[in-house]
């Protein structure tokens, strides 16, 4: 753990604060759930499969969003759409990039409570600008 | 499952090294000046008889106007007593003194958040946040 230095007041310097906010940054990166999401980023990125699935899907997206407003795409284009959306999904590195993703969130919103719990104010809420829901 | 089972189960999910990183983030914050102050105007503001009873009539006048929204009739008279409380909060040191200094300690709080962001390489606040703490 850090060596906390703190003055006559027993005041914690904002060095002391930012120290303990790297520490915890620093081990947070060391789980499990922080370096699976990092790997199953890089090979969701580097999936040609995966990537060649993500653009067809988007650019059948695009083509038919001028159709989508009008309320007007065909049946044989909304199937195809939903098939390129499932093929996309259903990418073996998606799926673990996407797991991956909900263990690592799992992770920090505990982090969160805890650090909420601690010091009496909402941690995540606290730390958003603009009110409630901005 | 109650609360005391489940907050058994977070400590045990969350191994002993990121426990204690987080507990002396969480005892550093508090020992910050930010939060110092801060704890210092909340229990100023809980000591003051006054000012507490001017927060709960401005959340119960509040409370009774958005009722009335909903069902489309506004009472004037009550609007009026919405606006003298509004004004009776603006004026109290005490609530004044609190919201500044929860804003100092909220201001810090995103400070040191960045701070834990920058070396993860995402917005850690954003994925601390439960759906279900908003709105």
């Amino acid at each position: 753990m850090i060596d906390t230095v703190r003055n006559d007041l027993e005041v914690a310097s904002r060095e002391v604060v930012m120290q303990a906010a790297r520490q915890l940054a620093e081990v947070l990166a060391e789980t499990p759930q922080f370096q699976e999401f990092e790997q199953a980023y890089i090979t969701y990125r580097q999936d040609a499969g995966t990537q060649e699935a993500l653009q067809a899907f988007q650019k059948k997206q695009t083509a038919l969003k001028p159709f989508v407003l009008l309320d007007s795409v065909s049946e044989a284009d909304r199937q195809e759409l939903l098939l390129l959306k499932d093929r996309f999904y259903s990418q073996p590195s998606v799926i673990r990039y996407a797991k991956a993703q909900e263990n690592l969130v799992a992770i920090c919103q505990e982090v969160g409570d805890q650090l909420s719990k601690g010091i009496g104010m909402d941690y995540a809420n606290s730390c958003q600008t603009g009110g409630c829901c901005g | 499952m109650d609360k005391n089972t489940e907050s058994t189960t977070i400590l045990h999910a969350l191994p002993a090294t990121l426990l204690d990183a987080t507990s002396s983030l969480s005892e550093n914050l508090m020992q910050s000046l930010a939060f110092q102050r801060y704890q210092a105007a909340d229990g100023r503001l809980h000591a003051d008889p006054e000012a507490m009873q001017l927060l709960t009539d401005l959340a119960d006048a509040q409370q009774k106007i958005r009722q009335q929204q909903y069902s489309g009739a506004i009472s004037q008279v009550d609007l009026q007593q919405l606006r003298v409380l509004q004004v009776a909060v603006k004026a109290n040191e005490t609530i004044q003194d609190h919201a500044m200094c929860q804003e100092i300690a909220k201001s810090f709080l995103r400070e040191v958040n960045q701070e834990i962001s920058s070396l993860l390489g995402f917005d850690f606040a954003s994925l601390a946040r439960r759906s279900d703490g908003c709105c």
